[in-house]
């Protein structure tokens, strides 16, 4: 925007929402959400690794989670606590939950 | 304030959602809509009578979500209409994103700003759809959005229209991950913040963007519509001007290089100038629109047009000597306006079929 702050309708609330059914335990979470949701953690654990290989495909979230992570704070801790994105436990979903969104909008 | 704690009954949902239909519905049947944008309006029709006929397939979370999308869709075609879209703008903006976006093709839907507010929607709406209501068949649907937004009352004012090329910058910028790249590639410096950075970078990238294509013009917007002072999500006018400059000027840049290094990475094209500068004395002096060439003059269109406004406003010389400011604006806005137009229709009948 060439004056005034931009639409903040980033895509984030869409990660969150993931998130927050996993943490309550939802057992309806649409498939393509669930899919997008461990999209964004698994390239986020690759940026963060390897923050120079940006070719190919890059979700926006997962890199401001890549960089989150390499910040070394609360979400470094949790990102390694957890072994797949595939299998990720209601506890682990709210802690991520709670650390994005003190750090990332979570657009509601 | 926690996800879940707010808004979640689904019958506010369900009532919002027979609302946004019926003026979906409207639009359809004002049968002002372009063939894909009508398309694009039935699309959403559809998934909302979808959910609305299954509203238990879904979670309340994800109702309220979705409305919220329908509430922005709905939003961003209410200057979509043949009647209320500045079809000249259009064809120059998607020229523009031709380069950039391959055989990828995209709509655009456009809301109308009642101030002096220029943005683009950084999400693509039925993009999110698709990830949230799962049920509907979306077969055959294969459609990509850019929703912009513009002052309704520089609807006929193209060269007012100058900042969408900005705009248009930051959906590149999001199409190709370029400054969130940047934040891994060029990390910031101790003390800086991340998110201020990231919003500075970006504002950069598409002011550079803008410069590509309109060149000194976006300078000149900077400078009279610029937030003037550094703030969190804008650097300073000073500095922006600096940057663009300095990339029109080939002056080497630490920012500029930065973006051309990750764009080389993420093998998207190059930073460099897309834009001639015609001469518009002759045929504008004699109140005719220009013959406009090849893109790069389609784009210096705008440069030159503004430049020529400039000029006239003065109104030191017939014909624009004997006009009112008001009708120097209209008259020369009208020629940009129509000689866009030509250059249109001529390039539609050269590609038409015998």
């Amino acid at each position: 925007m060439l004056a005034t702050p931009a639409v903040e309708q980033n895509g984030f609330d869409l990660f969150c929402l993931g998130l927050t059914m996993i943490g309550r335990g939802d057992t309806d979470m649409p498939a393509p959400l669930k899919a997008h949701l461990v999209a964004v953690i698994t390239q986020a654990m690759t940026l963060a690794e390897n923050p120079d290989r940006i070719e190919g495909a890059l979700l926006p979230e997962a890199i401001q989670l890549a960089l989150e992570i390499r910040d070394g704070g609360q979400l470094s801790a949790i990102i390694k606590k957890l072994g797949s994105p595939q299998s990720i436990t209601p506890a682990l979903a709210n802690e991520i939950l709670h650390d994005v969104e003190s750090s990332v909008a979570c657009y509601r | 304030m926690k996800f879940c704690t707010t808004w979640r009954v689904p019958l506010l949902a369900t009532v919002n959602l027979r609302i946004l239909r019926a003026s979906f519905r409207d639009l359809v049947d004002s049968s002002y809509l372009s063939k894909e944008l009508d398309n694009y309006t039935r699309v959403i029709t559809r998934i909302i009578d979808h959910v609305l006929d299954n509203p238990s397939l879904y979670n309340p979370d994800v109702l309220r979500v979705f409305v919220s999308r329908m509430w922005l869709a709905n939003k961003y075609l209410s200057g979509s209409t043949s009647k209320e879209v500045p079809y000249e703008l259009e064809y120059s903006l998607r020229k523009a994103l031709a380069e950039w976006t391959g055989k990828k093709q995209f709509i655009i839907t456009a809301a109308f700003a009642h101030d002096l507010d220029f943005h683009f929607l950084v999400v693509d709406i039925l993009e999110q759809v698709k990830k949230i209501i799962d049920k509907f068949d979306y077969a055959g649907i294969d459609v990509a959005c850019i929703h912009i937004s513009f002052p309704r009352l520089y609807k006929h004012k193209p060269l007012y229209n100058i900042p969408l090329y900005h705009e248009l910058g930051h959906f590149v910028d999001k199409e190709w991950q370029i400054t969130n790249a940047s934040m891994l590639t060029h990390p910031i410096k101790a003390g800086e913040d991340k998110r201020t950075i990231e919003h500075h970078r970006a504002e950069f990238f598409a002011d550079l963007f803008a410069a590509c294509y309109v060149g000194p013009a976006c300078v000149e917007f900077l400078k009279t519509t610029g937030p003037g002072r550094r703030s969190d999500t804008h650097p300073s006018t000073d500095e922006r001007v600096c940057v663009t400059n300095d990339f029109l000027n080939g002056t080497p840049n630490y920012t500029v290089q930065m973006f051309n290094d990750v764009m080389a990475k993420r093998s998207a094209p190059s930073l460099h100038p897309r834009f001639s500068s015609p001469s518009l004395t002759d045929t504008f002096g004699d109140i005719r629109p220009y013959h406009i060439g090849g893109d790069d003059e389609l784009h210096g269109t705008f440069m030159a047009g503004w430049q020529y406004l400039k000029s006239a406003l003065k109104r030191d010389a017939l014909p624009w000597s004997e006009m009112g400011e008001e009708d120097v604006d209209r008259i020369i806005n009208d020629l940009v306006e129509k000689s866009i137009r030509n250059r249109a229709i001529r390039e539609q009948w050269a590609n038409a079929s015998p």
